[in-house]
């Protein structure tokens, strides 16, 4: 494929969404049949361009910046363009092909949304903010996408912004995730006063001695490590910034499915891939940043998976399950597993999408979000949902041959590959713990037959297809990755025995333990659930480990008292000082319009007198 | 020699087809603005053609450079625009109007003179041709009788001016022993002029131009022209005709700089003056057109700013903001222009409600106005920054910290007629404000230009570099 092609193939893939937004704002907001169609043609367009684009992926170190100077000039040089590799083109597809099946089950999910519209404007602008993301070739670039994918998902989070509590988690989601942003825009600083550029290309290329001068202590690869989590933790809910993905619910799940899946938490995880290089150009320290970053990550990874267990709203389930999925293959690129960590992210963009078009499905029939309730109108008498309702959590809970145990399995292989002993150890709880939870859903919802009453349940027309197709996904990415997009990445293949095989059964042992488990407590009701024996226990997981009772405790203590400080002195000082100012200005306006007094040999005098002071001024001085 | 004159001769034919237009008796003023129309995009494509002639013609009197051949480009668009957007001419009696267009021209002509002359007396000549045909169009507007006493008193400033003006010119004649600028500056490089003569002189030539750029102590006649006159001509002030003034005065305070040192002070000084006398009053304004007529003030000190930094980005700096201004007084005008289909002076009131009453005019108004305030990303915050990074680079912070003061300060007035385009309730029955296909259609290409002109500013910056301007002011 040749690279003008290319090039213009990348730029229909982004900007088509972005038109399809502007048309609707500006011509379809009140013909919902029109809007949606426009959306669902943007996002296909999009679709068929990235797949176009995969076959440009031919060899393993391919890689081509596109750029463009934006801002002028002096020795700052902002540029805009185009990064073309395959960890971009393979992140671009998954967007636009996750965003497709979504937009097209949203026709179900939203017809009768008085402002559905408006919905697509918005998600069509969330999938073009994200794909713009994806193929920023530099910090900054990338800075100004992740801040509109930040927007995108405030507008579709409270898109139902009659409801307080929809309100109140957008606002939650934008603010949580703009903490975790000031780490971002201090790794660009630091980035650029040290290497003076923030090219990707640039960076990794960086001389050695520059990424590791020290700076305040540290170096400078290590404070862009801690600055980049940072907006990572905010971005792909990890510790201690995950408070805002489960409330993100209030959304409509079809937003959820994009957030979950493709785009906003995404982000987080493909930007540490994107800087993985940071691994391999610091010292010491650096590499200790990194080893910290994978135990937060695989402290989120269990601690949100235990919140799991006690959650009866379906969708908050599976929100845990994605922080401490996203927990993994935060994980997996901290310990220098790149490529796996992203194949999980490819293969949990189907499944977890997969989980929550189905809840998606349940909640639209039965009007609840959940399980118990779900269960008792008939649920599990849905059949498709209910399939892929199965066919998720199998890939979930990484079974074979769901794609999700290739990937999970690839970063555990990894783990003891790399003898990081404690992490596999660790991540092996959490195999454990989510089984548990994923399967739980599952028999809650068959051990109930439905009340009698005959609900009408059906799904919608437009559900069907996106739930197969990602089932199809669910089942097969995994082998799509290993046969087609891994040798895409230049990976040293590492000789390591049964590693292999060892970490595949150990790893289905224990995924197996814990459905078993899950069976007997829920279905069976053979032994008793044991969050009645640890009430305790179960109480601080019902209250989220206190996480944002913590975060409540803390802005009352410290950032209120602070905002009525900060208020009583703008109303004293400041705002006193600005009123004099203004006051000021509009005597010295007063006393300037003296001169335009209409009388013309007031101005004759005026001009001469000026002309005979200058002419006195320079021949004087 | 008639393509290396092709701009001029455009316009001069354009000037002779309306005269004999004017002749007769019963031709309409719809027709004549046609010709007009027609023939200034001729005289756009004549310019187009003409840009990158060279050449120093009429013994020395008269240049041909890129410099010159790029203003008279600016120059014609921007009487293309006129001539498109300045219409109807309700204010003006109807038997008149062809004559408008006459002047039209007959102005046209002598800016594209200022942008090339290099020779006193032909400044002088071209001055006075532009400045009797404005004179002319002010005191054209007959449903108000302040209208006129402003175009006396108008007129009246503007001869004693011009008087001035023309003692200096014959005190340089009397210390350079010549009136072409080469011979000012080959006499300043022997060192032969005596300085008591010539500096007067300088002075008060400036001091007519400064008179043109209504720059203060010398801005007098400015508000009460824009308020006086209809409000096509006032666009026409605000847009062309000052421009023309700052073409001519760059070429030869960079010509003289190097020998005259403290004239760049006394510039600065009066730059600073200007641009905060424009911002300070044009709070107390009420009338939209005179709030415009200040702002225009200060945005010619800024200009005056960027002037006296001789760096090397100087010459870009000044035409890249011209462009810039050119776009945005189009804009202001444009959407005064349609307020005046329901009323007959607009005021900042009448603009209240306006985006619930014509969405299209109150965002470009509202990208104008940001973009004159110098709000990033619009093209003004990038031409300010261009003017006030050269004076900076020129020694002059203290001047251009001044400078972003008085940015700072005129947020506040264009703030309040977006306030009002945006927030304020259109008084009494509020009814759709109906626009031209002509309007709407220049409203979104002239604000999408001022948009984008600042985001994407390297093409037309990379093109004004490689004109290599500083070369073409050179003596």
């Amino acid at each position: 494929m040749s690279e003008l092609l290319q090039i213009k193939l990348t730029l229909t893939t982004v900007l088509a969404p972005i038109v399809s937004f502007v048309l609707i704002f500006l011509f379809f907001l009140r013909q919902h049949a029109i809007a949606r169609w426009v959306s669902l043609l943007g996002i296909t367009t999009s679709a068929a361009c990235s797949t176009m684009l995969l076959w440009s992926v031919d060899s393993p170190a391919h890689h081509e910046t596109v750029s463009l100077p934006w801002l002028l000039p002096g020795d700052i040089n902002f540029s805009i363009g185009l990064l073309l590799d395959p960890l971009s083109l393979v992140m671009l597809w998954i967007v636009a092909l996750i965003g497709t099946l979504v937009q097209m089950y949203s026709f179900s999910y939203m017809e009768d949304d008085a402002n559905q519209a408006k919905f697509f404007a918005f998600i069509s602008l969330f999938c073009f903010a994200m794909m713009g993301f994806t193929i920023a070739p530099n910090l900054f670039q990338s800075y100004v996408f992740w801040e509109l994918v930040g927007l995108g998902s405030y507008l579709l989070i409270g898109f139902w912004n009659h409801l307080p509590s929809a309100a109140t988690a957008a606002r939650k989601a934008f603010i949580v995730t703009r903490l975790g942003d000031l780490g971002f825009f201090a790794a660009i600083l630091v980035a650029f006063a040290g290497l003076g550029s923030v090219d990707y290309a640039g960076m990794a290329a960086g001389k050695n001695s520059l990424w590791t001068a020290s700076l305040g202590g540290l170096d400078v690869a290590t404070w862009t490590s801690i600055g980049l989590f940072l907006a990572v933790a905010g971005k792909s809910a990890q510790f201690p910034l995950y408070g805002w993905l489960p409330d993100a619910m209030e959304g409509p799940t079809p937003v959820s499915a994009l957030i979950h899946a493709a785009t906003m938490v995404a982000a987080g995880v493909y930007l540490l891939a994107r800087n993985s290089f940071l691994l391999t150009v610091g010292s010491e320290s650096c590499v200790i940043a990194w080893e910290g970053i994978a135990a937060i990550a695989m402290l989120t990874a269990l601690m949100s998976g235990a919140v799991a267990i006690v959650q009866n709203d379906i969708k908050r389930v599976f929100a845990y399950s994605t922080i401490s999925q996203l927990g993994y293959m935060v994980v997996g690129i901290g310990t220098g597993a790149v490529v796996a960590g992203m194949m999980h992210l490819f293969t949990h963009a189907f499944f977890k999408a997969l989980l929550f078009l189905s809840a998606g499905a349940f909640i639209h029939a039965a009007h609840s979000n959940s399980i118990q309730d779900i269960a008792r109108a008939g649920g599990s008498r849905l059949k498709v949902p209910m399939y892929s309702l199965l066919a998720g959590s199998f890939a979930l809970a990484g079974l074979f041959p769901f794609a999700g145990f290739y990937s999970k399995d690839a970063i555990l292989e990894h783990l003891l590959v790399e003898h990081h002993y404690i992490f596999l150890a660790a991540a092996l709880v959490g195999v454990l713990v989510t089984s548990y939870y994923t399967f739980r859903v599952i028999f809650v919802m068959i051990s109930e037959k439905g009340d009698g009453h005959d609900h009408h349940l059906h799904t919608g027309a437009w559900m069907v297809p996106p739930l197969v197709l990602l089932m199809i996904g669910a089942l097969f990415s995994g082998n799509i990755w290993n046969f087609a997009v891994k040798h895409w990445f230049s990976i040293k293949h590492v000789e390591h025995g049964n590693a292999a095989l060892i970490t595949a059964l150990v790893s289905s042992g224990v995924a197996l333990i814990g459905i078993y488990y899950s069976w007997r407590v829920f279905y069976k009701k053979s032994s008793a659930d044991p969050m009645e024996k640890m009430k305790g226990l179960a109480n601080v997981l019902r209250e989220k480990w206190y996480l944002d009772w913590s975060y409540d405790k803390l802005v009352h203590a410290i950032y209120l008292p602070f905002t009525w400080l900060l208020n009583r002195i703008e109303l004293r000082f400041v705002k006193g000082a600005l009123d004099g100012i203004g006051t000021a200005c509009m005597n010295v306006a007063r006393g300037f319009s003296r001169l335009q007094s209409g009388e013309v040999q007031q101005y004759f005098g005026l001009m001469l007198a000026a002309t005979a002071v200058v002419i006195l001024l320079i021949t004087r001085l | 020699m008639i393509d290396v004159l092709l701009p001029e001769v455009s316009a001069l034919t354009g000037l002779l087809i309306l005269f004999f237009l004017s002749l007769s008796d019963n031709l309409s003023d719809a027709l004549a603005r046609r010709v007009t129309l027609i023939w200034s995009l001729v005289t756009v494509v004549c310019s187009f053609i003409a840009l990158d002639q060279t050449g120093l013609l009429f013994s020395e009197s008269y240049r041909i450079d890129s410099y010159s051949q790029l203003f008279k480009l600016i120059i014609a668009v921007g009487l293309f625009f006129n001539a498109l957007l300045g219409w109807p001419l309700r204010s003006i009696p109807e038997e008149q109007r062809t004559e408008y267009y006459l002047f039209f021209f007959s102005a046209g002509l002598g800016m594209m003179l200022l942008a090339s002359v290099f020779n006193f007396l032909v400044l002088y000549l071209a001055m006075e041709l532009v400045a009797y045909s404005v004179y002319a169009m002010v005191g054209m507007r007959r449903d108000r009788t302040e209208s006129i006493e402003s175009a006396v008193k108008y007129f009246l400033v503007g001869a004693v001016s011009s008087a001035v003006g023309l003692y200096g010119l014959s005190l340089i004649y009397g210390a350079a022993q010549g009136l072409t600028f080469g011979a000012l500056v080959e006499a300043l490089r022997q060192g032969t002029v005596e300085p008591r003569l010539l500096i007067p002189g300088v002075v008060m030539v400036f001091s007519s131009f400064l008179f043109k750029l209504a720059a203060f102590p010398f801005h007098v006649w400015a508000p009460d022209a824009y308020d006086g006159a209809a409000s096509p001509v006032a666009m026409f002030l605000a847009s062309v005709s000052k421009l023309a003034g700052i073409a001519a005065l760059f070429r030869i305070v960079y010509l003289l700089h190097p020998f005259l040192p403290r004239l760049e002070t006394a510039l600065g000084v009066i730059a600073i003056l200007t641009m905060s006398y424009g911002n300070f009053v044009a709070f107390r304004q009420k009338s939209a057109k005179r709030l415009f007529a200040y702002s225009s003030i200060a945005q010619a000190g800024y200009i005056l700013l960027g002037m006296i930094g001789f760096a090397a980005s100087s010459p870009q700096a000044v035409m890249f903001y011209s462009i810039v201004y050119l776009l945005m007084n189009l804009v202001l005008f444009l959407v005064t222009l349609a307020l005046e289909e329901s009323r007959a002076d607009p005021e900042i009131s009448s603009f209240a409600g306006l985006y619930k009453r014509n969405a299209l005019l109150a965002f470009s108004l509202m990208v104008s106005l940001f973009s004159l305030a110098g709000v990033p990303p619009l093209s003004g915050f990038f031409g300010k920054w261009l003017l006030f990074s050269s004076a900076a680079e020129q020694g002059h912070i203290w001047l251009v910290v001044l400078a972003i003061l008085n940015s700072v300060i005129s947020l506040y007035y264009y703030l309040f007629v977006v306030k009002a385009a945006y927030f304020g309730d259109p008084d009494k029955k509020y009814s759709p404000l109906p626009s031209t296909f002509t309007a709407r259609s220049a409203a979104f290409v002239l604000s999408v230009a001022i948009a984008m002109l600042g985001l994407f500013p390297r093409p037309l910056f990379d093109f004004l570099t490689s004109l290599n301007l500083a070369q073409a002011l050179a003596p």
